[in-house]
């Protein structure tokens, strides 16, 4: 999905709901919350990344890295970009051995 | 590099297949079993392309591949335990095998490493690279946490040009 197709998105949801949608790409899904910021927690438990706690989540510049920021699970993560935003859920645990 | 599979996942554990399936979901739509061990399954996991050199627009299984490393792309696998999530996954394994424009060694990459034997069978290549990378700690409880596994394998590779 190009720019201009995220942004018909978002003035669609707007135009429906009375107010912006705020779209977030997070691995194969598209995510849509109505408010922002919101938790990282509730970013990483609608993409199925349970429990949150398990997980960072990381801002991406661009679609896919580097990442710019990083969020634990009770971070808040501001969304209001002009545009959709990427992020990935990066697993705790594990490591070289 | 075009990778296909011959391994009929029917075959595989219950549990397996429901990770599976939620990673092509939630995460990599062309994830798959490239080769079966005994205890382990080895799942392509996509590529990681420097960004200078890619082609079009990055997608969900091409993921930027740090520029400290020599190679502009690799493709990635992520060793995964048969039972999971009753057992732990063990070993990231990547082609070609990564080299650093620092010349400086990564401790915990290996050559001709017998865990890699299957994945350069099932690709006919040579140039794989077997990285000693543990599940410790990461997601285990139900078989969707095998989602971990995609963001896991290539934290692998990026901690490797740090």
């Amino acid at each position: 999905m190009n720019n201009s197709e995220v942004g018909a998105e978002v003035a669609d949801a707007a135009q429906h709901k009375g107010g912006r949608t705020y779209v977030v790409h997070i691995g194969a899904l598209t995510l849509k919350f109505d408010a922002s910021p919101v938790q990282a927690a509730l970013i990483l438990t609608r993409a199925g990344c349970t429990p949150p706690e398990d997980y960072t989540l990381e801002r991406l510049k661009g679609a896919q890295g580097p990442a710019e920021q990083e969020y634990e699970a009770a971070d808040l993560v501001t969304l209001d970009e002009a545009h959709a935003q990427h992020f990935r859920a990066v697993p705790k645990g594990g490591g070289r051995s | 590099m075009n990778v296909t599979s011959t391994v009929d996942e029917s075959t595989l554990p219950t549990a397996l297949q429901s990770g599976l399936r939620a990673i092509r979901e939630r995460m990599l739509p062309g994830a798959f079993v490239v080769a079966l061990e005994p205890n382990h399954a080895i799942i392509s996991v996509g590529t990681m392309t420097k960004a200078a050199t890619r082609v079009g627009d990055p997608t969900v299984s091409d993921t930027d591949l740090p520029d400290a490393y020599v190679e502009s792309q690799v493709s990635i696998f992520a060793r995964v335990s048969r039972n999971f999530p009753n057992a732990d996954s063990y070993g990231v394994v990547t082609v070609p095998f990564l080299t650093r424009t620092d010349g400086r060694p990564i401790e915990w990459q290996h050559r001709d490493n017998a865990n890699a034997a299957s994945t350069m069978a099932a690709l006919g290549r040579s140039d794989a690279g077997f990285w000693s990378w543990n599940w410790q700690g990461a997601p285990q409880r139900v078989p969707e946490d095998l989602v971990a596994v995609v963001e896991w394998a290539r934290r692998c590779v990026r901690e490797g040009a740090r």
